[in-house]
């Protein structure tokens, strides 16, 4: 060729060819490439929202554990009332003496003023003379340094007394100057005039606002919650992190759930399929393969049976096609088409989604924990090798994909060590995309679709 | 028009002067750079792409696809060619996936295997210019066109032609002798049509 004329001439001619591009065609570039910079911001956008909410989920965490103050357990029909997590050189305890004498003679001056403020009530001398007290105090360590830096916590932790009585346990708070137990009392109470029992006892049978449960504060055995249990089923308002991992088939397909209808009319003619068999090839359908992901998850009670979650999720989905040699290229890999050979090619999806969801438990509470979740996903498609199909063969471009999907997903599941500090989630989960895969290509009106299992581990706080 | 750093300097950036800071700040991501190296090149590209299609918004259509992708895997470009040859490079690639998959061309672009070699003429002179060379080149069937221009013009043996198209290498010969006979007999009918024409009007 190198010698010919006739091409040496087409070549000279044909290279001094230049034609001006309109000045639309530039700024077409421009948005384009401006958009896959953006694009790559995408996943450190990602990443950085991860954070958040794990920074977000640790202060509350924190916050929760910070705001406990007590948790309370009856062993042997005694009650045990447990010390607050404050900093052992923040706090004075004086424990095991009756109310009355803790506030008159040896609680600070602090709380006595705030019990006192709190009307009839509130006042402790007028609290039934047999009752108990542990009466905590929380005095401010004077240092010079530490002393600002504390102070926070000092007040989160500002539990004026914890009474125990026979019949249960209340609590006062300093800040509030009410009486809590079980239930936070938010009306006036009268000692003289009723029980702290029976008032509680009739409050709830009325459904009266003037309780409400009291975060953190568990009484086992108590003679107040027991036959009350079930008309106040606890409502776990606070959130709780946790990991969830998902393993199973993903899937292509152009009808639900990844399956194939039909490839006719066939995408795609490989040259190849009329010299080898005297018909036209066709391109291999994507068969399903290996899927799994991975993140964090946070969850919050929003009724007595059901609660919502959001998290933060690596995912990896996989399909195989059926190809022939490979074939190299400047920028693109090329794979020929069927009909010169049969390895397998694994075309691998990277995406990181964000889940919003919800679980409702289908059984009652003391029956076997079955649950429905719910979710709706957003997803970025991070890279792909996955091979399109052209005339000649298969070539990669991962420009042909759409790169934000949404999608919905629906499983049962089985909780077990419910009770524990750590609880594990399993059950058969399903999801598929509503986004479409690509809008041209092999994978045109196509869907992801996945089937398999998902687990979740959360992470309770201390009971 | 605001000139930048490299406003009329395309000569110096041919001479490679410039090269090397164009590329630098066009690896940074710089909007007037990037510019600069689309001017520099889109017109002789546009050319590339216009050969390879029918149409000119598909010639356009793979000039931006080619130069998002310059403009994506230019740090992979290590400077061991012409930069221009390695853009060209890609644009020609661009255009045979835009030839494999768009609707408009996957079906011409069917090779029969054929062994029978068309015999032209050799060496005819060739007297269009550029521009009505390659309308006449644009109007051959899709897949006579596509192997022209990598044999004719790219310069592509007909070895590597068979690989990229996925098909044998005497397909590829065949069907460059049918194109370019049929061409060389365009070309005169061409030559003798532009002679009536001048008779005509004497």
């Amino acid at each position: 060729m190198e010698g010919n004329k006739f091409e040496k001439e087409i070549r000279r001619e044909l290279e001094g060819l230049k034609i001006t591009p309109s000045d639309q065609s530039w700024k077409n570039v421009e948005n384009r490439i401006r958009k896959k910079r953006d694009r790559r911001l995408v996943p450190v956008l990602f990443v950085l929202l991860g954070l958040c909410l794990a920074t977000g989920g640790y202060w509350v965490w924190n916050s929760i554990n910070g705001n406990e103050g007590r948790s309370v357990a009856s062993e042997n029909g005694s009650v045990v009332v447990k010390k607050p997590t404050v900093h052992d050189s923040m706090r004075n305890i004086t424990e095991g003496q009756p109310l009355e004498k803790g506030v008159e003679k040896d609680a600070p001056e602090k709380v006595n003023e705030k019990i006192a403020s709190s009307g009839n009530q509130k006042k402790p001398s007028e609290v039934k003379p047999q009752v108990e007290a542990r009466v905590e105090t929380v005095q401010q360590k004077n240092t010079e340094i530490k002393a600002k830096k504390d102070e926070a916590k000092v007040k989160r932790a500002r539990i004026a007394a914890i009474v125990s009585y026979p019949e249960g346990v209340i609590a006062i708070d300093s800040n509030k100057a009410q009486i809590t137990g079980i239930t936070k009392i938010n009306s006036e109470f009268n000692a003289d005039e009723i029980s702290i029992d029976k008032f509680i006892r009739e409050n709830i049978q009325r459904g009266s606002s003037a309780i409400a449960p009291v975060n953190g504060l568990t009484l086992l055995h108590s003679p107040i919650a027991t036959p009350e249990k079930n008309s106040i089923r606890k409502v776990n308002k606070k959130w709780i992190l946790g990991f969830i991992f998902s393993a199973g088939l993903s899937q292509i397909g152009n009808s639900f759930l990844g399956a194939e209808k039909s490839m006719d009319p066939p995408i795609m003619n490989f040259p190849g399929g009329s010299v080898n068999n005297g018909s036209p090839g066709l391109p291999s359908v994507p068969k399903h393969s290996v899927a799994f992901g991975g993140g964090v998850v946070a969850k919050k009670g929003i009724s007595p049976s059901s609660q919502i979650s959001v998290g933060i999720n690596y995912k990896y989905y996989s399909t195989t096609n059926v190809v022939g040699y490979r074939i190299g290229a400047t920028t693109d890999y090329y794979y020929s088409g069927n009909q010169f050979g049969s390895s397998t090619y694994h075309n691998s999806f990277h995406f990181i989604e964000i889940p919003i969801g919800l679980d409702v438990r289908l059984t009652k509470p003391n029956k076997f924990p079955l649950y429905w979740s719910g979710n709706i996903y957003v997803s970025e498609l991070l890279s792909t090798n996955a091979l399109q199909s052209g005339t000649n063969g298969y070539f990669s471009d991962d420009g042909l994909f759409n790169k934000t999907y949404v999608g919905l997903g629906s499983g049962f599941s089985i909780t077990a060590f419910s009770n524990q500090k750590l609880s594990l989630t399993v059950g058969p989960y399903v999801r598929y995309d509503l986004s479409k895969v690509a809008n041209k290509g092999l994978y045109d009106d196509r869907h992801f679709a996945f089937l398999g299992l998902r687990s979740e581990i959360l992470i309770h706080r201390k009971k | 028009m605001q000139r930048n750093a490299y406003s009329g300097c395309q000569p110096c950036i041919l001479r490679g002067m410039d090269h090397d800071q164009l590329l630098r700040d066009c690896l940074k991501h710089k909007p007037e750079a990037q510019k600069e190296l689309y001017d520099l090149f889109a017109p002789s590209m546009l050319a590339v792409c216009y050969r390879y299609t029918k149409n000119m918004d598909d010639a356009e259509n793979i000039l931006q696809d080619g130069f998002v992708r310059v403009f994506q895997y230019l740090k992979k470009y290590r400077g061991e060619g012409e930069l221009g040859a390695w853009i060209r490079k890609i644009m020609v690639n661009t255009a045979l996936n835009y030839l494999k998959t768009s609707r408009n061309y996957q079906y011409d672009l069917l090779f029969e295997d054929s062994s029978m070699h068309v015999v032209s003429a050799d060496d005819p002179e060739v007297k269009l210019n550029a521009k009505e060379l390659a309308n006449l080149v644009r109007q051959l069937p899709t897949g006579f066109q596509t192997i022209f221009n990598l044999y004719a013009v790219e310069g592509y043996k007909h070895t590597e032609i068979a690989t990229m198209l996925g098909i044998n290498e005497g397909t590829s010969r065949s069907q460059y002798a049918r194109a370019r006979a049929l061409l060389i007999e365009w070309m005169e009918r061409t030559s003798l049509k532009e002679k009536g024409e001048r008779y005509g009007r004497k």
